[in-house]
């Protein structure tokens, strides 16, 4: 086995840049591949938020990660959204644009105005749920001039109509509108662990099935198990089996750019860099177990 | 893409199963109209969208915590969090950006009649607002444009146009007062410890103290500050577009504009003197 030098960080990982970590990470400047932030707390036409990603973004690449797009809405999208993302893109030149393969927006009774429940919301597995989210995925591209990604989520309902495997919707995705996928290994994790699967089979089930290129970027986080359900609640250290996950999943993949999310109970900055070290290490330990 | 290729059946079921799901989430009680739709057995359908209940409760309580901190802070956690998830219920989000949600909350609570015995908290939810609003605004531009014809030219020909994120809120209740009293430690300005500025607001409130509050930002942090009534009717006359001749007609013969003019260059109220020769009658 080749010899991994850790001091040399990985510049292919992030973390989610929160508001408790603002001043830290700008006065620290850890050695980073990227941070990423939530989109929508950027909206703002001034003011303080938008300055401190800005300060952000002269030291490292940012990665724009949306919420609320509402990608899979059979509604559409919001012009209103759309706006003010295609303005943060604009002033940020982020590495990468991203929002989720889920809805938010649609009427409460038939026919009544559009509410937005500001949740990932399961999409169908159908032809018609892939129609309407290539659809809207297309149309933001065109708007931000670039190719998005899309990301796979921990959904706690199924539609009884899916006709399509994920991945099978995910490929499909990818192809048609050239956006790429940004994996979320967690959400996989949370998904078998709540359909009552072995979670590296399952994971291994999904990456086995993807299209290797399509994956942009990858996500790691926490989950919480209540004991009748596992919540996706981005609030405590990655878990052992989505670690293991991980590394099966960068095997197969190669290294790709990963993110450490951390959105609840935020713990200090040392943490969330820690975590992003082991993806680090991880990854360099996958790239030497490569052949070339 | 288009609709067109989707074949109307595809995207009409679409529409139509998210149209349930999100109908479902905002009743108080599960639905029974959606298990049909779902794939997983009756108990787990129930345990999912009690998920989906339960994060929409919490994102409700924690957006409106953020944008209506004195209000949090008068309410408690326990009473605050149900007015949220009530809120939420009654007045459901358009945006899927939070900071735009809350834009009802001050007349809801107005009409709350659990809040009844809070008479004042609807005006100190205006307050909050309009600082939130504040912190979001356009920054202002490093120049004041035409300074320099306050020197030379007619007021009745002259308007002062404000920074646009600056708001003048009038209430019957002491609300920049109990707004003060809420702010943390390091960002008082009175030298006031926070237990003295809570007896100022309790005093104010048994006066029924009335108060116009000015709400700005200073660099980036918003800023509250009570006006007295020549300021005021001076600031109110400015922001609805008055020429300067007017506006300190309105102030009265006992505003003093040049010290007005020193605390708007300190602080950044102005943004800039437009000559208007049609306000000269």
């Amino acid at each position: 086995m080749a010899s991994i030098a850790p001091a040399e960080p990985n510049l292919d990982t992030g973390i989610g840049w929160r508001a408790p970590h603002y001043a830290a990470l700008l006065e620290s400047a850890p050695a980073l591949g990227f941070i990423e932030v939530h989109s929508e707390n950027f909206y703002a036409a001034g003011g303080a938020a938008l300055a401190v990603l800005r300060l952000g973004r002269e030291r490292y690449p940012v990665s724009l990660h949306g919420v609320g797009l509402s990608l899979g809405s059979a509604a559409g999208l919001d012009d209103w959204h759309m706006d003010r993302l295609a303005r943060l893109v604009q002033q940020i030149d982020p590495v990468r644009v991203s929002d989720h393969a889920s809805f938010a927006r649609a009427p409460l009774s038939p026919g009544g105005s559009v509410s937005h429940a500001n949740d990932l919301l399961p999409l169908a597995f159908t032809s018609g749920g892939l129609a309407v989210l290539c659809a809207n995925v297309q149309r933001v591209q065109e708007r931000l001039r670039r190719t998005i990604l899309v990301e796979n989520l921990s959904a706690y309902l199924r539609w009884a109509d899916d006709s399509m495997s994920e991945a099978e919707f995910f490929n499909a995705l990818t192809r048609r509108t050239g956006c790429g996928l940004l994996l979320d290994v967690n959400n996989l994790v949370v998904n078998a662990l709540n359909a009552g699967e072995l979670p590296l089979a399952a994971v291994a089930r999904f990456v086995g099935a993807i299209d290797p290129d399509s994956v942009g970027e990858i996500h790691l986080a926490g989950y919480t198990d209540l004991d009748d359900i596992v919540i996706d609640d981005h609030g405590s250290r990655i878990h052992p089996p989505v670690w293991q996950a991980y590394r099966q999943t960068i095997a197969r993949l190669g290294p790709r750019p990963t993110l450490i999310e951390w959105d609840t109970d935020v713990p200090g900055l040392d943490v969330l860099l820690d975590e992003a070290a082991l993806a680090a290490q991880a990854m360099a330990e996958a790239g030497a177990g490569r052949s070339p | 893409m288009t609709h067109a290729t989707l074949g109307d059946g595809g995207l009409g079921l679409e529409a139509q199963r998210q149209q349930r799901l999100l109908h479902s989430l905002w009743q108080p009680v599960p639905e029974v109209a959606l298990p049909a739709w779902l794939g997983d057995p009756p108990e787990r359908q129930a345990r999912g969208l009690r998920v989906y209940r339960a994060n929409a409760h919490a994102t409700a309580a924690r957006a409106l915590a953020a944008v209506f901190p004195t209000v949090a802070a008068l309410l408690g956690d326990e009473t605050f969090n149900a007015v949220a998830a009530r809120h939420w219920q009654l007045h459901p989000p358009e945006r899927g950006d939070l900071a735009q949600f809350g834009a009802d909350f001050a007349s809801a609570l107005a009409e709350d009649p659990q809040l009844f015995d809070v008479p004042y908290l609807a005006d100190v939810a205006r307050l909050d607002w309009a600082v939130h609003h504040c912190a979001m605004a356009a920054d202002a531009p490093a120049t004041i444009a035409g300074l320099a014809l306050l020197a030379d030219t007619d007021p009745a020909e002259l308007r002062l146009t404000l920074w646009p994120g600056l708001r003048l809120l009038s209430s019957a209740w002491p609300v920049g007062s109990i707004w003060r009293a809420h702010q943390p430690p390091a960002e008082a300005q009175s030298g006031l410890t926070t237990p003295d500025k809570l007896v100022v607001a309790r005093q104010a409130l048994a006066a029924q103290q009335a108060e116009t509050a000015l709400i700005w930002r200073s660099g980036w942090r918003p800023q509250v500050q009570m006006l007295g009534d020549d300021d005021a009717r001076f600031t109110k006359a400015l922001l609805d577009g008055d020429a300067l001749a007017m506006a300190l007609d309105i102030a009265g013969a006992d505003f003093d504009f040049e010290r007005w003019l020193l605390s708007a260059l300190r602080q950044g109220w102005l943004a800039a003197v437009v000559a208007h020769p049609k306000y000269s009658a």
